[in-house]
């Protein structure tokens, strides 16, 4: 049976040049895979200023470059318990440190400047109360898709004495945590 | 580019321009550039069966696709201290325990073969003795860069207590720990 070459845009096709796939284009046909659904907009970065904390930045970073998500640094500043007597008897509150939160933006503010070239867009916040309450709290107010939270690592002793509040926050958060510490096989 | 069916059957004409090879090539290139911040090669995810396991292996299996890593499932069967002898009470532990790593083990290929595309690299593994510290021997056998974990595996005490298992590898893991729960903003498509 005598073939035709088919018609192309209402046209003949002339004689083409035959190239063959060259072996890279050939294994890039077959193996490019359906891109991968992982949407991370928006990050929450916790950070103490310790350096831990300098670990769960530099994932940060690499998250922001890979996903482009947004980041928001965390500050924590612990209030400060107070009572009085008015004459009734002794009352318990507690009120936020004025000047450690004043202390605390700025050094986060210089933080977030140093880190400018790295990572583009980040915003900064400084609450004051109980670390992992209001880290949970801040996450759900940004709905934020991941935490990255650097923990100490404290075994033993300074476990029971000084709690976590990296294992605090995994059990309360509204979003996947992950948890990095300072001398670990890297995954940056 | 141009493809078109030739004379002889089973060949085609293709025509490739100036702008075709442009493409081949930065698409060559374009693999060797994303790996660069990231070197994420091995997930471990350690799993119970639960509905929170799967969630686990539900965000496991993009991660290796994105990073392009291998993904190990674990599964540890527990079994601490057990006595022996007389003491026993006139049942094999180390029988059960045996028997309970072999369907471990069927149940893990299964599940592999239920949840998992053919695009990602998968080994099993079944291990036994107390659930921390195998899986974190794990991770450190296997030179893991992330463990993907679950929380309220089985405990008994849902939606108040994490599962200590996880509290503790979070504590003592040797790589990065992600945990994921149930209920909660995902990002991952499902």
């Amino acid at each position: 049976m005598k073939t035709r070459t088919p018609k192309v845009n209402g046209k003949r096709a002339r004689a083409l040049k035959v190239v063959r796939l060259s072996g890279a284009a050939r294994n890039h046909a077959a193996e490019i895979p359906a891109p991968a659904p992982l949407k991370l907009k928006s990050i929450l970065v916790p950070v103490d200023f310790s350096s831990p904390s300098k670990k769960a930045l530099v994932y940060a970073q690499a998250f922001a470059r890979k996903f482009g998500a947004a980041i928001t640094l965390l500050h924590v500043v612990e209030p400060i318990p107070w009572s009085a007597d008015y004459g009734y008897g002794e009352v318990h509150g507690v009120g936020p440190n004025e000047y450690l939160l004043k202390r605390c933006r700025s050094q986060l503010e210089t933080l977030r400047r140093r880190q400018a070239e790295a990572l583009s867009g980040c915003q900064t916040t400084v609450r004051s109360g109980k670390a992992f309450d209001e880290i949970v709290k801040a996450a759900k107010e940004l709905d934020a898709d991941l935490i990255l939270l650097a923990t100490h690592g404290y075994t033993g002793l300074d476990h029971t004495l000084l709690g976590s509040t990296a294992e605090k926050v995994v059990r309360h958060a509204p979003c996947p945590v992950l948890i990095v510490r300072p001398e670990e096989r890297d995954s940056v | 580019m141009k493809i078109q069916p030739a004379k002889r059957s089973g060949n085609v004409l293709v025509e490739s321009g100036p702008a075709d090879e442009l493409l081949l090539e930065r698409s060559e290139r374009f693999g060797a550039e994303e790996k660069t911040p990231f070197k994420l090669k091995n997930i471990l995810v350690p799993i119970d069966f639960s509905a929170c396991s799967k969630k686990a292996l539900q965000y496991a299996i993009p991660f290796a696709r994105q990073f392009n890593a291998t993904l190990t499932l674990v599964h540890v069967v527990q079994s601490n201290y057990f006595p022996g002898g007389e003491f026993s009470g006139g049942y094999d532990f180390a029988r059960a325990v045996k028997e309970l790593r072999e369907s471990g083990g069927q149940q893990l290929a299964k599940l592999v073969l239920e949840e998992v595309d053919e695009f990602v690299r998968v080994k099993t593994a079944v291990r036994a003795g107390p659930p921390v510290q195998e899986i974190v021997a794990a991770a450190r056998e296997l030179e893991s860069d992330l463990i993907l974990l679950s929380t309220h595996g089985r405990t008994g005490l849902k939606h108040v207590f994490l599962g200590s298992v996880a509290e503790n590898i979070v504590r003592l893991a040797p790589c990065p720990v992600l945990v994921v729960r149930e209920h909660e903003r995902e990002f991952v498509a499902n």
